[in-house]
């Protein structure tokens, strides 16, 4: 068998893998499932906020929270 | 996102014993590694024993290394990250215990039966029929618990780091059942199902996605979420992540020919696995620099941090092993090398260099959060362990290839009439002093692995007025 075609199934394999997890995300749903390892530990939460000013105590938005926009207090996303 | 909430009920009982099995199979595991490197100094260290010897107990080393302290590891890291990620506790505490159970009984029918002899003769996957159909019934249970965890999650994401866990669980399945298909004739003793060149081709299939799957993608899954929690950083991208996920379990799978680079192998076969693997750097490199990249802002956290050190040395390793691999599985780069030691090299720069020590940085990290105590025992020991296992690879590595491109060489010189220059012994006892220094560094990395069961042992034994109450919550089992 041509490994050519082989070469096309993994280039297919991956278009499809690639496309189906990012093409419907948004920058922010990005954003907010890298935050998940910080999501159930509010002491490093606080100190993840602190060094890098991005908040993780309601939702992933740029920049300190301010416990006043519309994510605040969502339980899920 | 669901933050700063009572922390659910996590179970972290299964992972405590899956964290000091680790421990205890990696000890016992690198003091057979180091015997048989004393074995090759001096051979009459098998004291004539047939279950001394070094041909039985090459493949205990490395079952008891691969699955006995790779797997727990992965167990451990597995059910602590999932838990966390999805805040949600592991499904079924019943088959999580089935599971720290059944594997460990593996381990232990490892443990009596190759030095009996009783082997498949696959590297990697010598445990003979009902061993490895045990194992099958336990990674089945495993796959249960975790993916059934997956779906009761409480976040809206999958966290990149358990997608590398869940493909480790379905590929390994997947490797382990085909590679072992076989027909008994007796509890421990079988003849596979496949003969000639498609047995070698089936076996390095399984091989090196043993590598690719049980070595390296667990253990990504791994970075991905040691290496932000213990740096405060989220990873450096997100995107770069899932398209170095899709990458690499696209291609891992492809390259196992290059193990039987001028076999019997149809030749297209074995330039497939070379292209595949050599594609299989841009991948790997990705996922460690987006590890790497993960310390941007903060890599003064270097200075105090041992076990950062571990984990962005880890990555490093990771990288050199990842590039070297490719080159090796180069045609002409394999002429030489394959056969030599230099592989013996290529491997435990990876096993050493990135498994164990990501490993080891993971459950430093993980070990005080567990156990309810504040951090570990000691700093001074884990900072005396990262020099231990840094030099101890060092040593193995640099040694292995001296001695591998020694042998490559002295192996194809000819003389003008045609004859070997060199006799296979005269390569050999050139050979002696790289066995010297390489068992030197294995005893470094013994050493080193003794001191963290050591803390380990301390930080339990830490005064309990000494808990952490926010680390150890009151519904944590």
């Amino acid at each position: 068998m041509s490994p050519d075609i082989w070469g096309l199934t993994v280039l297919v394999l991956f278009y499809l893998g690639v496309h189906a997890c990012l093409a419907r995300s948004s920058p922010r749903d990005l954003d907010e499932a890298a935050m998940l390892p910080f999501a159930d530990d509010p002491e490093v939460a606080r100190r993840v906020e602190r060094q890098t000013g991005r908040s993780t105590t309601g939702c992933s938005c740029p920049g300190r929270c301010n416990n006043s926009c519309e994510h605040t207090g969502r339980q899920a996303f | 996102m669901q933050t700063a909430v009572t922390q659910p009920a996590y179970n972290y009982k299964v992972i405590r014993q899956f964290t000091l099995m680790t421990i205890a199979w990696g000890v016992l595991g690198m003091c057979i590694g180091v015997l048989l490197a004393a074995q090759l100094v001096w051979p009459e260290l098998n004291f004539d024993t047939p279950w001394l010897s070094f041909g039985r107990l090459r493949p205990l080393h490395t079952s008891l290394v691969i699955f006995g302290f790779a797997g727990s590891a992965q167990f451990a890291a597995s059910y602590y990250a999932v838990q966390r990620t999805c805040q949600t506790r592991l499904f079924s505490d019943k088959l999580a215990a089935f599971t720290f159970w059944g594997w460990q009984l593996t381990i232990m029918s490892m443990l009596v039966t190759l030095p009996m002899g009783l082997t498949t003769t696959k590297e990697y996957a010598e445990i003979e029929f009902t061993g490895a159909v045990w194992m099958a019934i336990v990674w089945v249970v495993y796959g249960i618990v975790f993916f059934t965890t997956l779906t009761q999650r409480k976040t809206q994401h999958i966290y990149v780091g358990n997608w590398f866990f869940g493909a480790f669980i379905l590929v390994i399945a997947m490797l382990h059942v085909v590679n072992h298909l076989a027909i008994p004739v007796d509890w421990f003793k079988s003849y596979p199902v496949y003969s000639g060149a498609t047995d070698a081709m089936v076996q390095w299939w399984y091989g090196h996605n043993a590598v690719g799957f049980f070595l390296t993608t667990g253990f990504l899954g791994m970075m991905y979420y040691f290496v932000p929690k213990q740096v405060n950083r989220p990873v450096y991208s997100y995107r770069l992540s899932i398209v170095h996920f899709w990458a690499l379990i696209t291609l891992y799978i492809w390259a196992g020919p290059h193990h039987l680079h001028y076999t019997a192998l149809p030749d297209w076969a074995q330039s497939l696995g070379m292209a595949m693997s050599i594609i299989l750097l841009a991948p790997s490199w990705g996922g460690m620099i987006n590890g790497m990249m993960t310390l941007s802002g903060a890599w003064h956290h270097l200075r105090t941090d041992p076990i950062l050190r571990f984990l962005v040395v880890s990555l490093a390793f990771y990288g050199m092993s990842t590039f070297e691999g490719p080159m090796m599985a180069i045609k002409t780069v394999n002429a030489l090398s394959h056969y030599t030691d230099w592989t013996i090299g290529h491997v435990h720069a990876g096993a050493l260099g990135w498994v164990a020590m990501i490993t080891f940085g993971s459950l430093y990290h993980l070990i005080p959060k567990v156990f309810g105590r504040e951090k570990m025992f000691s700093t001074a020991m884990i900072n005396a362990h990262f020099w231990l296992a840094t030099i101890g690879t060092v040593l193995y590595i640099a040694s292995m290839w001296v001695n591998g491109i020694t042998q490559g060489l002295m192996w194809r010189a000819v003389n003008e009439d045609g004859t070997l220059t060199y006799s296979f012994v005269e390569a050999l006892e050139a050979s002696h002093p790289g066995f010297v220094v390489r068992l030197a560094g294995g005893l470094c990395f013994l050493a080193g692995m003794l001191l963290m069961a050591l803390n380990t042992w301390l930080t339990i034994r830490q005064n309990q007025a000494g808990l952490s109450t926010e680390r150890m919550p009151a519904n944590v089992a």
